[in-house]
């Protein structure tokens, strides 16, 4: 059987909320770049803009605009008493939404306009015959794309003044525009391939992209639809999406996560790998550890939140009301367990010194239970970095798989980490072609 | 149908009234409680909320179960799992010694329900944890009106808002 060599991994982390940014810049060298959600890049243009011009990172900015093809109700708030802040319910019980998010009303008020400003006024979903008139499609592109060439390119004045004391001593500074790696054309999640749903509007979507762009940026098409339609019709989108003038591919699997059964992973799998072959990169959009375990059938990259976000649904509900609470990676099973609850009740210096982590932050602090949450995607953060290394290094998909299966051996029955079924499928699927 | 398929189809919720019975000395009985975004299935209390035992029912998967019972003990001194008892028939004599291991009680239940392994207190109970609890379901006792048990089945059928946190005593 040939060997399954790693082709490099890319890792790309999403921007989320604020407190991240010393993240970000604390630890520059263990991502490749950085995915801004175009409705923060609107509603936080300026602090995005500064933010992304010092890092001096790779970047693109996800155009979201899936999201107006769902229910309106996934880009409004939630409605609450003003009194008692709590929120407000119907006679179901349900919760209450208001009006539009204040994160999506500048997008759509200001920097998309056109159709998404109709609709959001109509409160209903965009349908794909909403682009049947070339004009308003025309717009719709033109907007899109130009958001995201323009919207953090820009230096921000405040750094202009050292462009001057920079060249006294003559020494450079980056004051040029600072354009994304590559455009994403709109797009929409399809669950068939039929003549008047979103597939056909996606690809229309990117031909229009290219006509907008002619020679210049390069494009990354997005594909996102479910695990059954991958399985079902493979081919004719490998051949659709292979024939548009994508210079490379971004794929969303609904809901989609390396935690699924082992008929999902090799779905997902099958797909990926045919994919490859049409020779350019491909990038998972939202993905965990199974990205990098992919790598070894074409898949470039990844990306997801710090410590979150490796999975994400169409109609998965922005408003999560409350934070995500910490939570801390173990590598070696590759799972997160939440500190305040499991961390807590686990004792893994005492019951499970396998576990133990030799980064920096648990080196500082040796009982998980103590991170709080920046210390916990910090190590996230370190941990990720190295598995990546490892595998751009040259470990093997041989290697990992006999790793796996030592492992669900070891820990299948430890209630504390259940389920584990996912170390299994991995030794399976990395053995199989 | 035969007998065994019916009780292979029968809901975790179809659990909790033999449960509640057999904790009958308890004098509250709480559903459903928040905790830390999940959910614990039963939690009894004794009259003054000093007492916490928490309860967690499965029909198959006792591994979430266990692992939620163990979170549990964090503010219920006493924590356990109730399978139906064909269930506990088919598992491995190794898997009691699990429960053991983590001072999680298991319960059979039938048409009746019998703590098979006694629940055990142990280091992990953490007081933070217990106040947080005790607050949520002291609130509850003031808000919330009682409910009966068939009331509070109908309810989780039909899956409304107000089963979520429910409160009743036994009989």
């Amino acid at each position: 059987m040939l060997q399954k060599k790693s082709h490099g991994c890319l890792n790309f982390y999403r921007l989320g909320p604020t407190k991240e940014k010393a993240l970000f810049k604390k630890h520059k060298d263990v991502y490749k770049g950085i995915i801004i959600p175009a409705h923060i890049a609107s509603y936080f243009s300026k602090f995005c803009a500064g933010f992304i011009g010092s890092l001096q990172k790779p970047y693109f900015i996800d155009p979201i605009t899936y999201i107006f093809a769902r229910g309106p109700e996934l880009i409004q708030r939630y409605l609450k008493d003003r009194k008692t802040g709590r929120t407000l319910r119907d006679a179901l019980g349900g919760k209450k939404k208001g009006e539009i998010r204040r994160s999506y009303k500048k997008i759509v008020e200001h920097d998309y306009r056109s159709i998404i400003y109709d609709v959001a006024r109509m409160k209903r979903a965009l349908r794909p015959s909403d682009f049947t008139s070339e004009n308003k499609l025309d717009e719709f592109v033109n907007n899109v794309v130009k958001f995201q060439l323009n919207k953090l390119s820009k230096v921000p004045e405040k750094y202009k003044k050292y462009e001057r004391y920079a060249s006294k001593e003559s020494k450079k500074i980056f004051t040029a525009p600072n354009f994304p790696i590559f455009v994403v054309p709109p797009y929409f999640y399809f669950n068939s391939i039929e003549k008047e749903g979103w597939y056909q509007v996606n690809l229309t979507m990117i031909r229009k992209t290219k006509e907008v762009l002619g020679k210049g940026p390069r494009i990354f098409s997005v594909i996102f639809t479910s695990c059954q339609l991958l399985s079902k019709e493979s081919k004719r989108i490998i051949d659709d999406y292979g024939k548009s003038q994508s210079d490379g591919f971004l794929l969303w699997v609904d809901d989609f996560s390396g935690y699924r059964d082992l008929r999902v992973l090799r779905i997902v799998k099958k797909f990926l790998k045919s994919l490859a072959e049409v020779g350019k990169d491909v990038i998972m959009l939202y993905g965990d550890y199974f990205s990098i375990l992919l790598g070894y059938f074409g898949l470039k990259g990844f990306s997801c939140g710090i410590c979150y976000g490796e999975h994400k649904s169409a109609d998965q509900d922005l408003d999560v009301e409350g934070a995500i609470p910490p939570r801390y990676y173990i590598e070696l099973i590759k799972k997160k367990v939440q500190i305040e609850t499991e961390i807590r009740r686990i004792d893994i210096p005492k019951e499970f010194p396998d576990f133990l982590c030799s980064c920096a932050i648990c080196q500082r602090k040796s009982d998980p239970v103590m991170l709080d949450d920046f210390e916990s995607k910090e190590h996230f953060l370190i941990v990720r970095a190295n598995e990546i290394k490892r595998y751009n290094e040259g470990l093997t998909a041989s290697e990992q798989s006999k790793l796996f299966s030592e492992l669900y051996n070891k820990y299948r029955n430890e209630p504390y980490f259940s389920p584990l079924a996912h170390l299994n499928n991995w030794s399976k699927i990395l053995l199989e072609d | 149908m035969s007998e065994l398929l019916k009780e292979a189809l029968r809901r975790e919720i179809d659990l909790y009234s033999p449960i509640i019975h057999l904790f009958s000395e308890k004098k509250y009985v709480f559903i459903e409680v928040p905790y830390f975004r999940k959910r614990v299935d039963i939690v009894f209390a004794s009259s003054s909320l000093k007492n916490l035992y928490a309860v967690e029912t499965k029909i198959f998967d006792w591994r979430s179960a266990v692992k939620q019972a163990t979170m549990n003990q964090l503010f219920a001194q006493l924590s356990y799992v109730a399978l139906p008892d064909w269930r506990i028939g088919k598992l491995n004599r190794n898997i009691f010694e699990i429960f053991r291991r983590y001072q999680v009680g298991l319960i059979s239940v039938r048409k009746d329900a019998e703590i098979v392994i006694p629940a055990r207190r142990n280091g992990y109970f953490n007081r933070k944890h217990y106040r947080l609890i005790k607050y949520v379901l002291k609130n509850s006792i003031t808000h919330h009106k009682p409910r009966s048990i068939g009331d509070i089945i109908h309810a989780s059928k039909k899956e409304s808002r107000m089963f979520k946190f429910l409160q009743t005593w036994s009989d």
